[in-house]
């Protein structure tokens, strides 16, 4: 049955998608490059609009933090961020630990916001990676004075998700491993208390 | 017999040259080759210190004090007095066009450019292009070596260190003006270091003053950003591996 005949009838269409996601090891969506590049154009739409409007800290930080779990694959980059602590760690810290991790993103990445006010983000380009795709995007700033943003956009079980970003080749996920590391360490790699910490850290 | 003492030196210079630029682990790609930490961590501390008590204030006076039309002078000025370091490097990297158009800035923006205070050759489509002698031993072959932060410059490789020595000693602007002028270029390069400073205020302080760990925040931004650079803006394929694969 070919892709066409998806169109002809519903009947069919159900039938043929069936008969795709039962070939085993075969995905049942192939997400494309346009959905990863729709996915970051959405996401900097959403995080400018947030620091152009002209709401509180507090609320702003919400809103982030709202962008960051609709986007991003929090768990994921709160796993490794934290890296072989992770392992050692229950259920219930693990859940608490994600939580706790996302508000202090938000937090973190989100005080630096009055750099962003009146930029822009354009999106040129992307290119195929093993697990998803890598969206290159330039951030301008008001003085006109641009960056280079690179998105790495993976696929998270037929989902795009935003996993990490690259800022003229630095990557977030390792500065985030770096902070953490370093609050875990001087917490004698408690993750409990790594975890109320980062309640108000950032 | 001169076969084998040959040999011995070759052997030991290999394995110096070995131990310095040892490049770091390539398929662990966020690891860095530290093995001067604890010094390292000293000079960042001394390093910061300055930047608390020095740096950052005259950054600060810098930026009342400077105008935005004067620091574009500065800035100009003193980015032209780079270009025939810029022209030698990019020679000895074998790109002859990027050498060419760096000496074509030079001698643009010294004349029309009324000494390089102005910078007509952007206009002209002549567009900026810095490197280093840093860059040309990564065009070499050379790995980048141990990390060190350096006393007064901060973040820094062994193959870049090497690369300031040269270019410092080696800088063909020492023979093109005559050296009376010396105080003044060099005056001009310490005023556009405040001028930096204060450019990039917000950005520094996040760094240094807001962070777990700056020493190891810096380390991070430094190379991950100069392995960019140098890699012609890619990302390693290293770095962007399926996160799901260890589950």
């Amino acid at each position: 049955m070919t892709m066409n005949s998806i169109y002809i009838s519903r009947r069919s269409a159900v039938s043929s998608l069936v008969g795709i996601t039962a070939l085993l090891g075969m995905p049942a969506f192939a997400l494309s490059k346009s959905e990863a590049e729709e996915l970051i154009n959405y996401l900097s739409t959403d995080v400018l609009s947030a620091i152009n409007a002209k709401s509180s800290r507090n609320e702003m930080f919400g809103k982030f933090e709202t962008i960051f779990s609709t986007y991003a694959d929090v768990p994921l980059i709160a796993r490794k961020a934290l890296g072989p602590a992770w392992r050692s760690a229950n259920k219930t810290q693990r859940i608490a630990y994600v939580s706790a991790f996302r508000g202090y993103m938000a937090r973190y990445y989100g005080k630096q916001f009055k750099e962003f006010i009146g930029a822009e983000i354009t999106i040129d380009k992307s290119r195929k990676t093993s697990g998803g795709y890598l969206v290159d995007s330039k951030i301008i700033f008001k003085d006109g004075s641009n960056y280079l943003a690179q998105w790495h956009v993976v696929d998270a079980r037929g989902k795009f998700l935003m996993y990490n970003l690259f800022l003229e080749g630095v990557s977030v996920l390792s500065d985030v491993r770096v902070q953490i590391g370093s609050m875990l360490d001087k917490r004698g790699g408690s993750v409990d208390k790594l975890t109320s910490y980062l309640l108000t850290a950032g | 017999m001169n076969f084998k003492h040959i040999n011995i030196v070759k052997i030991s210079l290999l394995l110096s040259i070995g131990l310095l630029f040892s490049a770091c682990a390539q398929n662990t790609p966020t690891e860095f080759n530290d093995p001067l930490e604890q010094i390292n961590r000293k000079t960042h501390a001394f390093n910061k210190t300055l930047d608390t008590w020095m740096l950052r204030p005259a950054g600060k006076a810098y930026g009342i004090v400077v105008n935005d039309f004067a620091d574009e002078i500065i800035n100009d000025f003193t980015d032209n007095l780079s270009e025939p370091s810029n022209a030698t490097n990019h020679l000895l990297q074998g790109k002859i066009i990027k050498s060419l158009k760096s000496t074509a800035r030079f001698l643009v923006n010294s004349t029309i450019g009324l000494g390089g205070i102005i910078d007509p050759a952007s206009r002209l489509g002549l567009i900026a292009d810095e490197s280093n002698f840093g860059e040309t031993l990564h065009n070499w072959g050379v790995g980048e070596g141990a990390y060190i932060e350096l006393p007064f410059y901060a973040a820094s490789t062994v193959r870049d260190t090497t690369g300031i020595m040269v270019d410092f000693m080696m800088d063909p602007i020492n023979s093109i003006l005559p050296s009376k002028y010396r105080p003044y270029t060099q005056g001009a390069k310490l005023i556009e270091l405040a001028g930096d400073r204060n450019e990039y205020g917000d950005m520094i302080d996040s760094v240094l003053y807001q962070n777990e760990d700056s020493y190891a925040s810096q380390r991070l931004y430094y190379l991950q950003n100069r392995r960019f650079e140098l890699n012609n803006n890619t990302i390693s394929d290293d770095d962007l591996g399926n996160p799901y694969d260890d589950e």
